[in-house]
């Protein structure tokens, strides 16, 4: 039970003051980013990444992670008041919060929303406490040709989150690889495409890259889109919070969209917003009425609210075990662990056992400041959407512009981060989806040293990435993922034609 | 969307092609190593193909999706002032260039509730520059000003 030891510990430094403290604002913070519609749990972590140098490695990332946990949960309330989802994550609980809140059950559910949020985090979060150790004993054993393996399946799921068009994700990830190979070749240390500059030398960094992507480009967005009236909101006139009947009722329909987040977020490329699709569309299946589904039914928030927090744990999983980010908010957590000279990977389960326990800890500590501010302060919650976006969004701006200057003192990287948020504001325009960006950014110059090690290691032969079982296997299920949307669209498309 | 997709398709190419043609002073390597210029010539015609995938398609779709760029206006005008803001950041100091850029952007966005714009400028600037300069120890550009 050594385990067990580990995580009192955990709780131990997760409880003190001074870290409690700053998981209490990410919480809070996350639950007010998360509510207001436009701003996204990605853009939140983004943007407060620069508040975490100054702090110790385990306090900075738990602030993180509770945003995360916070702003997944916090898109549910505009979702429920005003039908707009408050991040991507929220957008299958509209389908029946918005519905209840029109009966005058706003207060209801709301609660409801709280508590399957809760329930779908805590399920995640011990998922992952007994996943991710067994797990990275098994990665130990990777050696280069299995890196490069992983990293091509971990790009492979590129295909799956291109949204509308799979080829414009795939031109996305190479623009993102070919933006990777920006600076010293990782074997030979040779200077490629970095036109003399002494920045691009170390290569783009990609923590100004996001920002931009996801923060400033949609500040360009908000800013396009301003002159629409906004929605008013619908006051929360009924105060009832869920019966505990109609919690133990529905308590069936969280547990299994908790396993279906997790299992969902520990995918690496499936995010919160699948997953509560998923989940929501498994609920209606296992229902005896699924015509109710729609219309109102608690069992709908539960499903949608539980699954997309569900993700929460479960994308921790590839991130602390293998070190491959899951979606774009991980991607940023993996940074703010590097700039702390902290590599995620199955190693840190033994050079840092302290800092993952102290991590699996404040993750449930969270789930309960969640609850508990959920619970008791909603309607305050619900004020915030009453804040114009004309005072937040330009606050974006400057957030952006301090964000990434704060990460290295340089303003080379502001100028990538303008970069960035113009070219992902078109991108937005024109259909090519962001993250597949990033992802390649990351994996990229993982996939290409790993396959020069291999090859080194191999005198040069290729044979060595599949005779190899785990990398061979790897490398199967990355064609498979790869494909699998292509082949699907295909015989979509060839049955849209016959029949029409 | 298919002009759109037509002309990305082209620039992508044309990036793509240049990418390749930088890759040649790239020094080639021994036997084992593959060399630094085999990965972004890999990556390089991999754009070239799906770029060429992305115009044909948009050849034979029939079907087209407009694109909206009813704000374009404002956009551009938040380019503008991000680029003024950022040299102002360096010439002129964080603080001051702040300010006067968070103003313009919330005037740009509608808002025209005179002391609403000051008081939250100032005191979000303010807060910022406290946090991040005593707090953080990130030394912000001073310029002629703060």
């Amino acid at each position: 039970m050594v385990m067990l030891e580990f995580l009192t510990q955990g709780f131990l430094n997760a409880l003190q003051p001074s870290v409690l403290i700053f998981i209490i604002i990410g919480v809070l913070s996350g639950m007010v980013i998360g509510s207001l519609p436009g701003l996204t749990a990605t853009m939140g972590v983004a943007l407060l990444l620069p508040l975490t140098f100054g702090l110790e490695a385990e306090t900075g990332i738990l602030l993180l992670i509770g945003l995360y946990i916070g702003a997944i949960f916090g898109g549910s309330i505009a979702a429920i008041l005003l039908k707009t989802p408050g991040t991507p994550a929220a957008a299958a609980t509209v389908l029946d919060g918005y519905a209840m809140a029109q009966r005058g059950e706003a207060g209801k559910a709301l609660g409801l929303s709280v508590i399957s949020s809760f329930v779908g985090g805590i399920i995640s979060v011990i998922l992952l406490i007994l996943i991710a150790p067994q797990l990275a004993v098994f990665a130990l054993k990777f050696s280069s040709p299995e890196k490069f393996a992983l990293a091509i399946f971990g790009l492979s799921i590129i295909s799956s989150v291109s949204g509308k068009s799979v080829v414009k994700g795939l031109l996305a990830g190479l623009v993102g690889l070919l933006i990777g190979s920006i600076g010293m070749d990782p074997m030979t240390s040779y200077p490629r495409y970095t036109f003399e500059n002494l920045n691009l030398l170390s290569g783009v960094n990609f923590i100004p890259v996001m920002i931009g992507l996801f923060a400033l480009s949609e500040a360009f967005k908000q800013v396009e889109e301003s002159g629409i009236i906004q929605k008013n909101i619908k006051s929360v006139a009924s105060k009832g919070l869920p019966k505990i009947s109609e919690v133990i009722r529905t308590l069936p329909t969280m547990i299994r969209s908790a396993l279906i987040g997790t299992f969902i977020g520990s995918v690496p490329g499936a995010g919160a917003d699948i997953a509560a699709f998923i989940a929501y569309n498994e609920a209606k299946r296992f229902s005896k009425k699924p015509e109710e589904f729609g219309t109102g039914k608690m069992e709908g928030i539960a499903a949608a609210e539980s699954g997309n927090n569900g993700v929460t744990g479960g994308a921790m999983v590839p991130l602390l075990t293998l070190g491959i980010p899951g979606d774009a908010v991980t991607a940023i957590l993996l940074g703010a662990l590097i700039i702390k000279g902290i590599k995620p990977g199955p190693m840190i389960f033994q050079t840092n056992v302290s800092l993952v326990y102290t991590i699996f800890a404040g993750m449930i500590v969270a789930n309960i400041i969640m609850l508990i501010a959920g619970l008791s302060g909603i309607r305050l919650f619900t004020k915030v959407l009453l804040v114009p976006k004309n005072i937040i969004i330009p606050l974006i701006f400057m957030l952006s512009v301090i964000g990434s200057y704060s990460l290295n003192n340089s303003f080379f990287d502001v100028i990538v981060m303008l970069v960035a948020g113009i070219i992902g504001y078109l991108m937005m325009k024109f259909d090519f989806p962001a993250s597949p960006v990033v992802l390649a950014l990351i994996l990229g110059p993982m996939a290409e040293s790993e396959l020069r090690r291999s090859l080194i290691m191999s005198e040069g032969s290729y044979s060595v990435l599949i005779t190899r079982p785990i990398s061979a296997t790897l490398i199967i299920l990355a064609i498979i993922t790869m494909f699998s949307p292509i082949i699907k669209n295909f015989f979509q498309n060839r049955k849209k034609k016959t029949t029409s | 969307m298919k002009k759109i997709d037509r002309i990305t398709g082209i620039l992508l190419i044309v990036f793509a092609l240049f990418a390749y043609y930088g890759s040649y002073s790239f020094p080639e390597l021994g036997v084992t190593d593959t060399g630094p210029a085999f990965f972004p010539r890999l990556v390089a015609i991999g754009i070239i193909g799906l770029s060429i995938i992305l115009i044909v398609k948009s050849f034979i779709k029939t079907e087209d999706e407009k694109v909206k760029f009813d704000g374009y206006k404002k956009v551009l005008l938040s380019v503008g002032i991000m680029i003024v803001y950022l040299i102002g950041f360096l010439k002129i100091g964080f603080f001051t260039s702040s300010v006067f850029s968070l103003i313009l952007i919330m005037y740009v966005m509608g808002m025209r509730k005179k002391t609403t714009i000051l008081l939250v400028t100032i005191l979000s600037t303010g807060v910022i520059y406290l946090i991040f300069y005593y707090l953080f120890n990130v030394p912000l550009p001073k310029g002629i000003l703060i």
